[in-house]
């Protein structure tokens, strides 16, 4: 088989959330001696960014989307356990997490599963998550992102605080910022300073892999 | 209302057939029997542990004898009134009687002089409070726009402040947190002259709301407890997300979702028998396209048609959201 036959299968595995199709192309890619980790940051990636670019465009739904997640998971988890990851460029770290005093975490949920499946080492704090467990983290795995999730106009202020706890640990700088949730707006990152508002999962991801790009 | 009876006299939309109402009830005691829900905060465990509950502390998993389900439903008064710093002002809730509140809870408002887009502040609560006050389309009142330019660690008991000497009807409040939630409640007493008279007319109704799926977190526990304690209304509120935070089908929601209003209507009861409810809703579908949760969706009113029937069926006067 070519290795232009099974970076496409593997593609379309992932946009047609086949799970078979998707360990036959790993199976294919591994008779042939390819690499594999290029098998996933350009074969069965592609197939996640064509379904992100589809989503984002209304063309296809969360259910679509979260089916070939899981596929995109069982990929991505075959090949780490048979490769050396490190050589795999990584696509930036996340730490990602529901704000305090907030429990709604399905939003939160789907930008994790959608950024990890791009390539992005993501650290999900969970719901309820004091600012200052946001720099804890951020500093613990040097992370390139912290997104903050928070649903209630009442714990809202926590993102604010996680931007003063940035700047107070002196880290500021060394991450973009970005925000989220239903009471959450463009005006209300500008307000403190917060480095992007993210909508949805896509706008997440892109505006990470933009970063990443022009870094 | 009588408990546990069918209606017969529903002339307009009837989304609920006499047996799907069987059907949600057995399945939801059902399910809290067998399945259980999610309860954290150990004082609350405590409670339905001594009330014959089979409560795992481990797990803080919670599973219902249906009997006490049951009583709780029949405990609950099918009739009471939400009471207003002026009398007049009262509304009765209960059987088929309907009332309306306003919405909440904005972040910007349209200034009504400038026409300014603009973030609301405690002068526009007192002040959308008076006109709520004055207008006889709104029998109860709750947090229209937030106070944004408070200290926002005690933002609930400046709308308190604001609301509750610009308003004559009941205040419907929404608070985190156990303290802030005994501040409001000192406040409200203070205004009626003690506790007791507080909870002979209850001018204030308090809210607690499940976390779908079937778990009741601990802030929400000891809310109910501590309204429970002083006799007050407390709106027990889901809002399931079909297909996001509940099933898919309209049915499976209201089951998962009645489960979980009576998981803390379980614990009102215990703590204060006879404590008045509102069984509420505001459940709408989870939008497949958009990940967002539009309570313009007619889903949104369908379910709250069916909690309509549902308050009807169980004898519990109702809140459910308007679209």
């Amino acid at each position: 088989m070519s290795k232009e036959a099974i970076w496409e299968a593997a593609k379309q595995s992932i946009i047609e959330a086949d799970e078979d199709m998707a360990l036959q192309a790993l199976a294919d890619a591994e008779a042939e001696g390819l690499d594999l980790v290029d098998l996933l940051s350009t074969g069965y990636s592609a197939g996640m960014q064509e379904l992100g670019d589809q989503f984002g465009r209304g063309e296809i739904f969360l259910p679509e989307l979260i089916f070939a997640t899981e596929v995109m998971k069982k990929a991505s988890g075959e090949i780490e356990s048979k490769m050396d990851m490190s050589a795999l460029p990584s696509n930036g770290t996340l730490v990602i997490g529901t704000v305090e005093g907030d429990v709604h975490d399905i939003g939160k949920g789907i930008v994790a599963s959608l950024v990890k499946t791009n390539g992005v080492e993501v650290h999900d704090l969970g719901r309820e998550v004091p600012a200052q467990k946001f720099i804890d983290a951020a500093i613990e795995y040097n992370a390139d992102f912290v997104g903050s999730s928070a649903l209630l106009t009442t714990t809202m202020t926590v993102q604010k605080d996680i931007e003063e706890a940035l700047k107070e640990a002196g880290i500021r700088d060394k991450v973009k910022t970005m925000i989220g949730g239903a009471p959450v707006t463009n005006r209300w990152a500008e307000k403190i300073g917060a480095d992007a508002y993210c909508e949805d999962a896509s706008d997440t991801v892109n505006f990470i892999l933009n970063w990443m790009a022009n870094k | 209302m009588s408990k546990f009876t069918h209606e017969e006299d529903i002339y307009g939309y009837c989304i609920l057939r006499n047996e799907d109402l069987d059907a949600i009830h057995e399945a939801t005691l059902d399910l809290m029997e067998n399945y259980g829900l999610q309860i954290h905060g150990k004082e609350a465990l405590d409670i339905y542990a001594g009330a014959g509950c089979d409560v795992d502390y481990e797990t803080d998993r919670v599973k219902f004898p249906r009997n006490l389900v049951i009583d709780s439903i029949e405990a609950c008064p099918s009739e009471f009134t939400l009471c207003g710093r002026d009398p007049k002002n009262d509304t009765v809730v209960g059987g088929k009687k309907v009332a309306f509140k306003n919405f909440g809870t904005g972040v910007f408002i349209i200034d009504p002089y400038t026409h300014q887009l603009r973030e609301s502040t405690k002068q526009d609560l007192c002040d959308v409070a008076r006109f709520c006050d004055a207008m006889e389309a709104c029998d109860v009142f709750s947090i229209a726009v937030t106070a944004g330019d408070v200290n926002q660690k005690v933002r609930a008991l400046h709308e308190a402040e604001a609301v509750l000497n610009n308003l004559t009807k009941n205040f419907a409040h929404d608070l985190e947190g156990v303290k802030n939630t005994k501040r409001f409640i000192d406040m409200a007493a203070a205004i009626q002259g003690g506790y007791d008279k507080l909870r002979e007319r209850p001018i204030i109704t308090m809210g607690a709301c499940p976390n779908s799926p079937l778990e009741i977190n601990e802030n929400e526990t000891s809310i109910i407890k501590l309204s429970a304690d002083h006799g007050l209304p407390i709106d027990i509120l889901s809002m399931g997300l079909c297909g996001g935070t509940t099933p898919a089908t309209l049915a499976g929601t209201l089951v998962c979702t009645n489960a979980e209003i009576l998981g803390g209507i379980v614990l009102a009861e215990i703590v204060n028998k006879g404590n008045p409810i509102l069984y509420g809703t505001s459940t709408t579908i989870m939008d497949m396209k958009t990940a967002q949760s539009p309570v313009g969706a007619p889903e949104h009113a369908m379910c709250g048609a069916a909690v309509g029937q549902i308050g009807h069926y169980y004898g519990i006067p109702t809140n459910v959201g308007g679209t």
